[in-house]
C-alpha cells in the first residue's frame, strides 16, 4: 500500500517538476506569497499539489468536520493524523531528526506549538486573517496562531452546592463548607504556574496549601471524567475545568454552574506550517482555513475558537493567555510544585 | 501426593533412555529463534538501557551520560513506603486476579456445575471491554455517590459513604478483577488437560473432593498458577492506570505514579521510567530462573501422555447449585454491574446517578452519533488485522520456543527470557523506541500497519510465552519419542503431534493477545499512520477530549463487536477440531 502510495506521490512529483519546474517551492517562498491575488495562488498551487497532511489533537469528529469542509471548499485532499500533544511532540520531533519531512501543518496545545518553534520545525506566515483574531493570539515570530483555547474555570454541581454557597473569592474555599468536595485536574500545571504569575507565588503555593490542608482536594485524571463527575455530584466542584464542557452540559439541563474567579488563564491550542512542508500551498490555504472558516466550524462544535467575534470572550471575564514560552524555561519546577500541593502525601 | 506423581509411569519412562536426536539437533533451531528473537526485543531493549542513562533533550534526542535517573527512583524517604505500596498492590491484585480466575476456571472444566458452558464467553465480554472505560464503571458504581454507597449508607443509617475506593483496597479489587479473565482463560487451559486418572486414584484412596482438589488438581496446575503469578504480579507492578483513576484521588502512590509523570512532561524524560524498567527486568528474570526451577522435574505436571485420556468432571451432587452460584457471582460483579453501568452511562445524556428521574431523559443521541461519525468505519479493518496478526505471531513464536524451552533443547533457555523481558517495557517505551527504531530503518515501514503489528507482538510475547510454555509442559515426551522412533522429523513432530495437544492453550493465549492487543493504545497512537488508524487510539481519543456518554456507547458497542469476533473465531477453531474437547 505504502509502496504504491509511494510510487504515485514520485508520478506526480515527476509531473509536478516536468510540468513546471519553476514553481517547485518551499513553504518560505509561499509564505511571503503576497497581494490581492495572493488567495488564488495558494488555491491553484494546494490543487496542484493535491493533498495536506496535517497533524492535529483536535477530536477525530471536529477534525472530520474541519478538513471535510476543507476538502470540499478547494478539493484538496486533507489527510489527517491526531494524537494528543505529548504524542505530536514526539512524533514530528522523531520525524524531524530522521530526516523525514511528512507533515505540512502542525495544531496541538501552546506547549507543543512552542517547542516546535524552539526546535525550529516552523515556518514564520504572513497573513491578513490574524486580524480577526483575539490579540493574544499571534505572536511576533508569526510561526504559530491560536486557533482555539481552553478557557479554566471553577465548574460545580448546584445540587451539591446551591449557588448561594458557591465561592466568592480564592480564599473562600478555605471555608470549611467545601471539605471533601473539591478537586483538580491532574494536568492544571500551566494554570498553577499562570494563577502564581499573577497572584504571587507565595501566595497562590500558600493558598492552594492551606486548601489541600483544610479541605483536602482531590486530583482527577482526565477532563472528560471530571466533568461527568461534577455533573453526577461525586466531584461537587472542581477548581479547574474546560469551560466548553460545563457549558454544554448546562445547555442539556444538568444541574452545573461555572464560576470565572479572576485570575482567568486559557491554555491556547495553535496551527503553524512546517518549514519542509512537502504541500506548502496547500498548508498554508489550510492555515488560513483554520483561522477562517474553521474559526465557525470550530464554535459550532462547542470548542473556542479565538476569534471572539464568533463567540465572545466570557462576560466580565478578563481572559490572559497561558504564557508558555516563558512558562516552558519554569515547567519543571512548576510540575513539581503542583505535585508536592496536591499530590504527593506529606 | 509429589511421591506418588514422581512414581507414576511417566515419570519412570522418562530416565535412562537414549537420545532419539542428536545432542545438537535443535541447536540450529534455537540459534535461529534465539536470533529472531534478539531482533526484536532487543533494540528497545537497548533503547531502554540508553534512556535511563541519559537526560532527554527538547527534541527527543539523548543528552548529558548521567546514573541520576536510577538514583532518582530510590531517593529518600518515600521510596521505601512506594515500594510498599506497589508491592501490596501488585501481590494483592495478584492474588485476587488468580483466586477468581481460578476458581471459575476449575468449576468450568472439572465439575459438572450447571452454567458452566456459558463462563468461557463471559470472560470474553469482560476482556472486550476497553480498560479505561472498566474502570471507570467501577469507580462509578463504587464511588461516593455511587449505588452501592448509597445502598449502604441507607442500610446502615450513615450520611457519609461507606466504602471508600480511592484506596489501596479499591486499587487491588479494580485491577484484580479486570486481570481475572487473564487467569481464567490460562488455568482452564492447564485444568482442561489434566488426566483424570490421578485423581480417580486419590479417589479411590477415600480423598474428598476438597483434598483432591488441593493435593491433586492444583499442584499439578502449579507451573501454570506461577506463570500466572509472575505475569499478573509485574503487571500490577509496572500498571499506570489503576494508580492513576483509583489510587490518586485517594492519595495513594505507588512507584509508578512519580514515574508516569515524568514520561508526560515537556521535554518527555525516559530516563526513569527506563531505570525502573531495568531493574524490573532484573526481577523478572530472577522470578523466571525460580520458575524454570519448579518446572525442572517438568513430568510430575505432564497429564497428557501415550495413554487415552478424557479430563473427567467431578460430580459435585447438590453442591454443584452452590458452585453455580458461585459463577453467577462472579459473572455479577466482574461483568454485569459494570457493563450494565456502561449501557446505562451510554444512554443518559450525561451521567448524573441512577434515578428514577432520570429514566426519562434515556437518549440514543450518542449511539447515533457514533454510528455516524468515523471512529468506527474507518479503523475497523485495520483493528481486526492488527489484533489477529498479533495474536497470531506471538501464538505461533512462542508454541516454538515454549516447546524447545520446555524440552531443555540446549541453549533454549535464552529463549525464554528473551520472549519475557518485554514484560518490562513500558508501553510508551516500547513506542517511542519503535518509533525511533522504523523511522531510521531503510525500509519503508513508518506509519504503516505492520509497524504497529511487529511493535504489539513483541509487547504480547510474555504472555503467548506464558500460555504456551503451561500447555506443553503438560504433554509427555513419550508421544513425541513414539512419532520419532517412527521416523517423524522434529519439524512434524512439532505441528502434528505438539501443536493438536496443545491447542486448548494457544487458543486461549491466541485469544487474550488478540483481545488485549487491539485495545492498547499507546503503541498505535505512535506508529499508526493516516491510513493505519485502529479504534482503540479513537478512543482513547474520546476519553481525553469527549463526552463519558459517547465514550461508553462506542465502549459497548466495541465490546459487543468483539464479543461476537471472539466467539465466531471459537466455532471456527471447534469446528476444525483444533480445540481438543
Amino acid at each position: 500500500m505504502r509502496a504504491i502510495r509511494a510510487r504515485a506521490g514520485a508520478c506526480a512529483l515527476a509531473w509536478i517538476l516536468l510540468a513546471s519546474p519553476l514553481e517547485a517551492q518551499t513553504a518560505a517562498d509561499v509564505a511571503t506569497l503576497s497581494g490581492p491575488d495572493r488567495m488564488q495562488k495558494l488555491i491553484d498551487g494546494a490543487k496542484r499539489e493535491g493533498a495536506v497532511n496535517i497533524y492535529s489533537s483536535a477530536t477525530q469528529e471536529d477534525m472530520s468536520a474541519i478538513s471535510g469542509a476543507f476538502q470540499k471548499k478547494y478539493g484538496v485532499k486533507a489527510v489527517l493524523w491526531r494524537g494528543g500533544t505529548e504524542d505530536m511532540m514526539r512524533r514530528a520531533l522523531a520525524e524531524a531528526r530522521a530526516g523525514r519531512f511528512e507533515v505540512d501543518t502542525l495544531e496541538t496545545g501552546g506547549m507543543g506549538m512552542e517547542v516546535f518553534h524552539r526546535e525550529g520545525l516552523l515556518q514564520p506566515i504572513t497573513s491578513d486573517v490574524t486580524k480577526e483574531l483575539a490579540p493574544q493570539a499571534s505572536f511576533p515570530h508569526r510561526e504559530w496562531v491560536a486557533t482555539r483555547m481552553n478557557i479554566f474555570a471553577i465548574g460545580y454541581n448546584t445540587r451539591v452546592i446551591p449557588k448561594q454557597d458557591a465561592p466568592r473569592s480564592w480564599d473562600d474555599l478555605l471555608d470549611p463548607r467545601f471539605r471533601g468536595k473539591l478537586a483538580v485536574e491532574d494536568s492544571s500545571v500551566d494554570w498553577l504556574a499562570s494563577m502564581a504569575a499573577d497572584m504571587g507565588e507565595e501566595r497562590t503555593v500558600k493558598l492552594f496549601r492551606d486548601m489541600v490542608a483544610r479541605n483536602g482536594v482531590s486530583v482527577r485524571k482526565g477532563h472528560t471524567l471530571l466533568a461527568n463527575l461534577i455533573a453526577s455530584g461525586e466531584v461537587p466542584l472542581s477548581i479547574t475545568v474546560y469551560d466548553n464542557r460545563i457549558e454544554q452540559m448546562k445547555r442539556d439541563g444538568v444541574p452545573v454552574e461555572l464560576i470565572y474567579m479572576p485570575p482567568v488563564y486559557a491554555q491556547p491550542v495553535g496551527i503553524g506550517v512546517a518549514k519542509r512542508a512537502p504541500h506548502p500551498h496547500a498548508a498554508v490555504l489550510f492555515y488560513e482555513f483554520m483561522l477562517s472558516d474553521g474559526q465557525q466550524l470550530y464554535f459550532e462544535r462547542s470548542v473556542n475558537p479565538t476569534n471572539t467575534k464568533i463567540k465572545p470572550l466570557p462576560a466580565g471575564a478578563d481572559v490572559k493567555f497561558v504564557n508558555f514560552p516563558e512558562l516552558m524555561d519554569r515547567s519543571e519546577k512548576w510540575k513539581k510544585l503542583f505535585h508536592e500541593i496536591f499530590v504527593s502525601r506529606k | 501426593m509429589t511421591d506418588q506423581a514422581a512414581a507414576s509411569p511417566a515419570r519412570a519412562t522418562d530416565k535412562g533412555r537414549g537420545r532419539l536426536f542428536p545432542r545438537l539437533a535443535f541447536f540450529g533451531p534455537v540459534a535461529a529463534l534465539a536470533a529472531f528473537l534478539a531482533l526484536l526485543v532487543i533494540p528497545p531493549l537497548i533503547f531502554l538501557v540508553i534512556a535511563s542513562v541519559h537526560e532527554t533533550n527538547y527534541d527527543g534526542s539523548f543528552g548529558e551520560f548521567t546514573f541520576d535517573k536510577y538514583l532518582e527512583l530510590i531517593d529518600g524517604t518515600r521510596f521505601l513506603r512506594h515500594l510498599t505500596t506497589s508491592s501490596l498492590y501488585a501481590l494483592g491484585s495478584a492474588f485476587l486476579a488468580l483466586t477468581i480466575g481460578g476458581i471459575q476456571a476449575w468449576i468450568v472444566e472439572r465439575t459438572n456445575t450447571p452454567l458452566r458452558q456459558y463462563v468461557l464467553a463471559i470472560s470474553i465480554v469482560g476482556l472486550g471491554v476497553p480498560s479505561v472505560l472498566y474502570t471507570i464503571s467501577l469507580l462509578l458504581i463504587l464511588g461516593k455517590t455511587g449505588p452501592v454507597n448509597q445502598m449502604l449508607m441507607a442500610l446502615l443509617g450513615q450520611s457519609e459513604p461507606v466504602l471508600n475506593v480511592y484506596s489501596l483496597g479499591g486499587m487491588i479489587l479494580v485491577e484484580g478483577i479486570e486481570y481475572s479473565p487473564l487467569c481464567f482463560l490460562l488455568l482452564s487451559a492447564v485444568f482442561r488437560n489434566n488426566d483424570p486418572a490421578l485423581e480417580e486414584a486419590a479417589m479411590m484412596s477415600g480423598a474428598d473432593v476438597g483434598q483432591i482438589l488441593r493435593k491433586v488438581t492444583l499442584r499439578l496446575a502449579l507451573p501454570g498458577i506461577f506463570a500466572l503469578l509472575i505475569l499478573t504480579f509485574i503487571r500490577a507492578f509496572e500498571s499506570f492506570e489503576t494508580p492513576a483513576l483509583v489510587g490518586r484521588p485517594g492519595r495513594v502512590d505507588v512507584l509508578t505514579t512519580d514515574i508516569y509523570g515524568t514520561m508526560q512532561r515537556t521535554p518527555p524524560d525516559y530516563g526513569e521510567a527506563g531505570a525502573f524498567s531495568i531493574v524490573l527486568l532484573f526481577i523478572v528474570a530472577a522470578l523466571l530462573i525460580a520458575y524454570s526451577y519448579t518446572a525442572r522435574n517438568a513430568s510430575k505436571y505432564q497429564t497428557i501422555s501415550g495413554k487415552g485420556f478424557r479430563p473427567r468432571t467431578v460430580d459435585l451432587g447438590k453442591y454443584k447449585y452452590v458452585t453455580a452460584g458461585i459463577l453467577v457471582s462472579i459473572f455479577m460483579v466482574s461483568i454485569v454491574l459494570p457493563m450494565s453501568m456502561l449501557v446505562w452511562v451510554s444512554f443518559q445524556p450525561y451521567y448524573e446517578g441512577i434515578s428514577a428521574a432520570a429514566i426519562k431523559l434515556v437518549t440514543t443521541k450518542h449511539y447515533l452519533t457514533v454510528l455516524n461519525g468515523q471512529t468506527f468505519r474507518e479503523a475497523i479493518l485495520n483493528t481486526l488485522v492488527l489484533g489477529a496478526m498479533t495474536a497470531l505471531l506471538v501464538v505461533g513464536l512462542t508454541a516454538l520456543c515454549a516447546w524447545l524451552v520446555v524440552r531443555r533443547r540446549p541453549g533454549a533457555w535464552i529463549l525464554d527470557q528473551l520472549c519475557s523481558a518485554p514484560l518490562v517495557f513500558p508501553a510508551i517505551v516500547m513506542a517511542v523506541a519503535m518509533l525511533e527504531i522504523v523511522l531510521n530503518l531503510p525500509v519503508p515501514l513508518y506509519g504503516t500497519l505492520v509497524s504497529v503489528i511487529i511493535a504489539s507482538a513483541i509487547h504480547y510475547l510474555p504472555y503467548g510465552m506464558r500460555y504456551s510454555y503451561a500447555g506443553i509442559l503438560q504433554i509427555n515426551r513419550e508421544l513425541e519419542e513414539a512419532a520419532a522412533v517412527s521416523g517423524a522429523q522434529p519439524r512434524t513432530i512439532f505441528i502434528r503431534i505438539v501443536v493438536p495437544l496443545v491447542a486448548p492453550a494457544l487458543t486461549a493465549g491466541a485469544l487474550f493477545v488478540f483481545l488485549v492487543s487491539v485495545k492498547a493504545v499507546s503503541i498505535p497512537i505512535l506508529l499508526s499512520g493516516p491510513n493505519s488508524r485502529v479504534v482503540a487510539v479513537a478512543l482513547f481519543d474520546m476519553w481525553q477530549n469527549g463526552l463519558l456518554g459517547e465514550l461508553s456507547a462506542v465502549g459497548v458497542l466495541w465490546t459487543g463487536f468483539m464479543t461476537v469476533v471472539s466467539l465466531c473465531f471459537f466455532v471456527f477453531v471447534r469446528r476444525f477440531g483444533l480445540a481438543v474437547r
